[in-house]
């Protein structure tokens, strides 16, 4: 999707790895920056490890770990052995995750400090990302205010000649497993829990489809605008885009007839499924019914009869 | 005033090193303002959303902040005075926060039909329990285990220490495994691990997840349970024996025999401003998957076949028992413990049939998106 990606202006090479960012690590980062702001303590700098998996080209970043800091405020280091023991302790429960980078919180690269520490993370991981968290988010952002950094070596005057690790941006999207989904689905909704009626399931259901629903045709507005402005010469022209829309448009109907005849299925099933549950009930109700019938019944002429009227 | 330039000097290098401002202030503000709403009202509430650039909340009223703020003093006094121990019923509440539930989510689906568990961080407040975080504890298979917890002790702890030295105050408040595809409720065994717990680790919640249900559902299945004192009677209807469950065949007696041990508590949920702010963003990339996505996925049918084939069998059962009833005079139905089977089964099977009805409703709309559009 063209908005996953965030452009920073340090564009680089990079290394060509892909990164997916997982909301776990996103979360996980909110709340040590929240715990942070509220229990304020020396060197209570927000700062973590980042985990993940490679496999080719794509790193996927899942999970995170604080990291913790030694010595003087200036001078303060990553503490290595906390590091390591905290890297044995995922490791024990999640054998596939390899540490593949740091975060941090703020506003912007702080090139000298950021250099030390991801030097540090390089000797666990040789190609470390560096992530940046901005903890203020800008009114009507629409960007998750992250960014990601990868290093690479340039010559520079600085450091006279010889080449020197400096930050490139690296391009990420955001990727989840449907469980994930569930879960985000369910805090960012913030769904009533457990004992909730069959109406506000139905509503918190249908809200979810309105919304979606929304976006989708929002999109298709903008879409639709570029391409009258374009036919109205107010814009360019961009062939590419324009091949690219009228290829999304034939992709209509999506369905075949085969796909249609599954659904009439499902359609039927999901139909016959209501019927038995409301005949359930219904005789659930009914034998409900008898059983009193048969109780009073019983009482009233016990003296006569050990039967019921059923 | 000198008093309280130390945290105010500490805040304002906290701030200089991290490179935020935090008007203190709103801070201050935001924190008194919500001690005095403390446990008064839904977290969050259920504010509609405003959806695509309509009337997008970007304030952090939602966010419950406070209850990242660990009093130490606080908890110690609270500790001390053990309040939960007078009333066996003292906790009612359990605040989850997103990110534990998140990581509860993600454990205990990739646990797929293995038990799996997990420790909870957090603290006491009030008559709830909040949990903040959780951890993935090293065992698996709990169900069938006595005390697995045991096996991961070590784990546990040095977890524990390692999360106080990177400025984790919390202590355990409880544990949380899956129940794949037999619902959010406690066994035997569980209901003796967390006894033990209760006697020793107290306050000690446990939370049981059901990843199976979860998937099918779109929505995720949680309780979250105490056990009574060993000797303890509860009062009718109390415990967790009245209310209502839909649970297997396999696993009813389980249910049934320890159903009068423990009590449920309300879940719910809490995030932090910053955390609504994102998840607000989160869900810009996400709404697609709401309409990509078929409920339940693959395993979505063989779900929905177990569950129609276990509601086959109970209401075989039952049939049965009714004829027999009837033939042998009506007496037999006249058995208390009996007698809701029948609305019990009609009940379970109109949850099933709702669910169904959801998924149906996501494919129509879709089907009319993408397939029957373009007459116009
Ligand atoms: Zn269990």
């Amino acid at each position: 999707m063209e908005d996953d990606r965030k452009s920073v202006p340090a564009q680089g090479e990079g290394s060509g790895l892909e990164f997916k960012l997982h909301p776990l690590v996103i979360i996980n980062i909110s709340d040590h920056f929240t715990r942070c702001s509220l229990n304020v303590k020396e060197n209570g700098r927000v700062l973590g490890c980042l985990l993940g998996e490679q496999t080719g080209r794509i790193v996927h970043i899942t999970n995170t770990f604080e990291m913790r800091l030694e010595g003087e405020n200036e001078e303060a280091k990553v503490d290595r052995n906390f590091l390591s023991a905290k890297k044995e302790q995922y490791k024990t429960v999640f054998p596939d995750l390899e540490v593949v980078g740091w975060y941090r919180t703020g506003g912007e690269v702080r090139e000298v400090e950021d250099l030390r520490t991801h030097a540090v993370i390089g000797e666990v991981n040789e190609s470390p990302v560096f992530l940046l968290m901005d903890s203020k988010i800008k009114e009507g952002s629409r960007d998750l205010p992250i960014s990601l950094y990868e290093t690479e070596l340039r010559v520079s005057s600085a450091s006279g000649g010889a080449p020197s690790p400096h930050f490139v941006g690296a391009k990420y999207t955001v990727d989840s497993l449907e469980a994930e989904r569930i879960a985000v689905d369910q805090v960012a909704r913030i769904v009533p829990s457990g004992k909730t009626s069959t109406t506000d399931q139905l509503t918190s259901h249908m809200t979810g489809m309105q919304n979606a629903v929304k976006m989708l045709r929002d999109r298709i507005a903008v879409i639709l605008e570029t391409v009258k402005a374009m036919r109205d010469g107010k814009i360019p022209t961009d062939h590419g885009l324009l091949r690219e829309v009228s290829s999304l448009a034939r992709r209509l109907p999506v369905g075949t007839s085969k796909v249609d005849h599954e659904l009439g299925a499902d359609y039927d099933d999901t139909l016959m499924m209501a019927h038995l549950s409301v005949m359930t009930k219904g005789n659930a109700k009914m034998h409900e019914v008898i059983n009193k019938m048969n109780a009073t019944y019983d009482s009233r002429v016990a003296s006569h009869h050990r039967r019921g009227l059923f | 005033m000198a008093s309280e330039s130390g945290p105010r000097q500490a805040q304002k290098r906290w701030e200089l090193e991290n490179d935020v401002t935090m008007e203190d202030e709103d801070l201050t503000a935001r924190l008194s303002k919500q001690d005095r709403k403390l446990g008064a009202e839904a977290v969050g509430g259920s504010s509609s959303r405003g959806g695509a650039g309509g009337s997008k909340q970007m304030a952090s009223a939602a966010g419950r902040d406070d209850f990242w703020k660990y009093d130490k003093e606080a908890q110690r006094g609270l500790a001390e005075q053990a309040p939960w121990a007078k009333d066996p019923h003292y906790f009612k509440t359990a605040y989850v926060s997103a990110l534990a539930l998140l990581k509860m989510t993600i454990h205990t689906k990739q646990g797929g039909n293995i038990e799996v568990m997990g420790m909870l961080q957090g603290k006491p407040v009030g008559d709830a329990i909040v949990v903040l975080d959780a951890f993935v504890l090293p065992v698996e298979g709990t169900e069938t285990r006595v005390n697995a917890q045991a096996e991961a002790y070590e784990y546990m702890v040095e977890y524990n220490q390692r999360s106080k030295e990177s400025g984790r105050e919390e202590n355990v408040v409880g544990w949380y495994h899956s129940h794949p595809g037999y619902g959010c409720w406690l066994s035997g065994i569980d209901v003796n691990t967390q006894m033990l717990n209760q006697e020793y680790t107290e306050p000690f919640l446990a939370i049981v997840i059901d990843p199976i249900r979860t998937q099918a559902a779109g929505k995720v299945e949680i309780g979250a349970f105490r056990t009574y004192p060993k000797d303890y009677k509860a009062a009718e209807g109390a415990s967790s024996e009245g209310s209502y469950q839909t649970i297997p065949l396999a696993k009813v007696e389980d249910w049934g025999v320890h159903a009068s041990k423990y009590y449920s508590l309300e879940v719910q949920y809490f995030k932090s401003g910053l955390d609504a702010n994102l998840f607000e963003l989160l869900w810009n990339k996400y709404w697609v998957s709401t309409l990509s996505s078929s409920k339940g996925g693959d395993s979505g049918g063989d779900y929905l076949t177990t569950q129609m084939k276990d509601l086959v069998e109970r209401l075989e059962i039952e049939e049965g028992r009714v004829h027999a009833g009837r033939l042998g005079g009506w007496q037999l139905s006249k058995d208390g413990r009996k007698k809701g089977q029948l609305s019990k089964i009609a009940q379970d099977g109109c949850k099933v049939a709702t669910e169904q009805l959801h998924s149906m409703l996501s494919q129509m709309v879709k089907d009319r998106l993408f397939n029957k559009g373009g007459v116009q």
